[in-house]
């Protein structure tokens, strides 16, 4: 579950980036977050995994209240969450298998795991036959595929994609949007942002609007999950016991 | 494995700054070795004086045997003598003869007449010498007195300076190594940025990535001892005939096997805490 309660996030010259966005998401959902560019979705996303400081309000994901967890187990926590970047953050100089590998490394696989892995994500993402391809060799679609592969790579609880359809065309913006699905009906929670309102418009998934920092609009507002961020603190306090 | 890897292709890539990390510490660790190596042989020479406590007092030409043998029980009523032996002409050439077998030229000027005879004295306690010194100085048969004193004092102060600069030359050069070590995982660890970033994104904790930093700063500090040992022993085994007939019956060398394990031993100790500590402040330093 992933609870956003009152989050503001300011920035030094005092404007907003995210401004009281409270919501709740359930483990298992496929959200949309919808907004033009500079709207806040990205960050959104860059605060749930404490990659951007938040100035008020709470975070909470799988039970754990960000501002709790010390920079010593943040690593764990973005296990849980992984995040499809906007410009993909794949290491050009590796191969696509070794991007894969890197992210199974860092959790400790090792061995016959890791290729059995590897092969998985690739048969999902329709990577097959292309692993010892550099990034560069690939189309927008692949490197986003790739990405995807990636993320997926630690099992998360909760995939981010950040505006995953950005560069690519229409038909190859629904094949990643069709992964996306497939992946969430294996039970990944899963939260897109997006400003392409048209590639999303057919879509009956629950959707959240964020305009200049704010959330104007939740589909799905009156049956959302209750928020519970006091349970957060009693999951903390039983963890330091 | 895997982390030993990623170093090494960190080393690859930028192979002339690993190159300048190896070639600076190899030149430390050159100068830490010759200056260990001679402060060590200076101490043995120390100790061969020492051990020798010797007094040589050279007759006059004119000076008998009864001289001699008066000087003997002079210094015997004195203090508690080790030993006393007498080299006469004769025998002061027979001992510049077998010093100088492989300079014919040398031999050839010299005869019996021109070498001194002497008394060389030893006592068994070293406080003795001076005593010995001042009777032989007063003999008036006596023309001139070698009290090993001052030999053991001159060397005891060259050790001295010698130890103090090596200190000095060591510590600049090892600071120098462990900045030029800094400053070239600095620049990687920049040029490394975004990777280091997808990586701590990804779910890296922060040994993943520093990691192969420390084992590359290590790395270089280690190679670079051993290499800089390797030459120095190089340059001890070429100069190993020259010092042996420089310093005769001083036996310093071979220097034993464990004396220079145990260097190698300290040296590659003394690497490990250079590489490790550089790397933690190029990763602290560059890592903000």
């Amino acid at each position: 579950m992933i609870v956003f309660d009152n989050v503001t996030i300011t920035f030094g010259n005092g404007g907003h980036a995210l401004k009281d966005v409270s919501f709740a998401i359930g483990g298992g959902e496929f959200v949309i977050v919808e907004g033009h560019s500079g709207a806040g979705k990205t960050s959104m996303m860059r605060a749930a995994i404490k990659d951007l400081p938040i100035s008020h309000g709470k975070i909470v994901i799988e039970g754990d209240d960000l501002s709790k967890i010390s920079s010593k187990n943040l690593p764990l926590l973005r296990r849980k969450i992984s995040v499809i970047f906007q410009d993909f953050k794949i290491l050009m100089d590796r191969t696509v298998a070794e991007n894969i590998d890197l992210a199974l490394d860092i959790i400790g696989l090792d061995g016959d795991i890791v290729s059995k892995r590897r092969t998985e994500l690739l048969e999902l993402t329709g990577l097959r036959g292309k692993e010892n391809y550099f990034p560069i060799q690939l189309s927008g679609g692949e490197i986003q595929r790739v990405a995807i592969a990636r993320a997926l790579a630690p099992q998360p609880k909760v995939l981010f994609a950040d505006e995953p359809t950005g560069n690519l065309d229409a038909l190859t913006g629904m094949s990643i949007i069709k992964l996306l699905q497939d992946i969430n009906e294996q039970g990944t929670t899963v939260i897109m942002a997006t400003h392409d309102l048209e590639l999303v418009k057919d879509l009956k998934l629950r959707r959240l609007r964020l305009d200049k920092g704010e959330l104007v609009h939740d589909s799905h507002a009156h049956h959302q999950p209750k928020v519970d961020t006091a349970g957060a603190d009693k999951h903390h306090k039983g963890e330091e016991a | 494995m895997k982390k030993l890897a990623t170093t090494f292709r960190h080393m690859r890539r930028y192979p002339y700054q690993s190159l300048a990390a190896i070639f600076m510490t190899t030149v430390t660790f050159f100068i830490v070795s010759i200056f260990a190596l001679v402060v060590l042989g200076a101490h043995s020479m120390l100790g061969y004086f020492e051990s020798r406590p010797q007094v040589t007092a050279f007759f006059k030409d004119e000076a008998g045997a009864n001289d001699v043998e008066q000087l003997k029980t002079d210094i015997g009523s004195a203090i508690a003598l080790d030993s006393a032996r007498y080299i006469s002409k004769d025998d002061a050439l027979e001992i510049y003869k077998k010093q100088n077998t492989d300079n014919p030229l040398l031999l050839e000027m010299v005869t019996a007449d021109i070498l001194p005879a002497s008394l060389e004295v030893s006592a068994k306690n070293v406080k003795d010498l001076e005593t010995i010194a001042g009777i032989m100085q007063k003999n008036s048969s006596v023309e001139e007195v070698v009290f090993q004193k001052d030999v053991i004092d001159t060397l005891r102060k060259w050790v001295g300076g010698v130890r103090v600069a090596g200190i000095a030359l060591s510590s600049l050069l090892i600071f120098a190594s462990l900045t030029t070590i800094v400053v070239i995982l600095g620049l990687k660890f920049t040029a490394k940025k975004a990777e280091i970033n997808t990586l701590s994104l990804l779910g890296a904790t922060g040994w993943y990535i520093r990691g192969p930093f420390v084992t590359e700063g290590m790395i270089y500090s280690v190679t670079g001892s051993v290499f800089g040992f390797g030459l120095s022993y190089l340059t001890l085994l070429y100069l190993t005939p020259n010092i042996i007939s420089f310093l005769q019956d001083i036996t310093l060398l071979p220097v034993p096997l464990w004396v220079m394990m145990s260097l190698l031993g300290g040296e590659v100790f003394l690497a490990c805490m250079i590489g490790a500590l550089a790397s933690f402040i190029a990763t602290r330093r560059y890592g903000r």
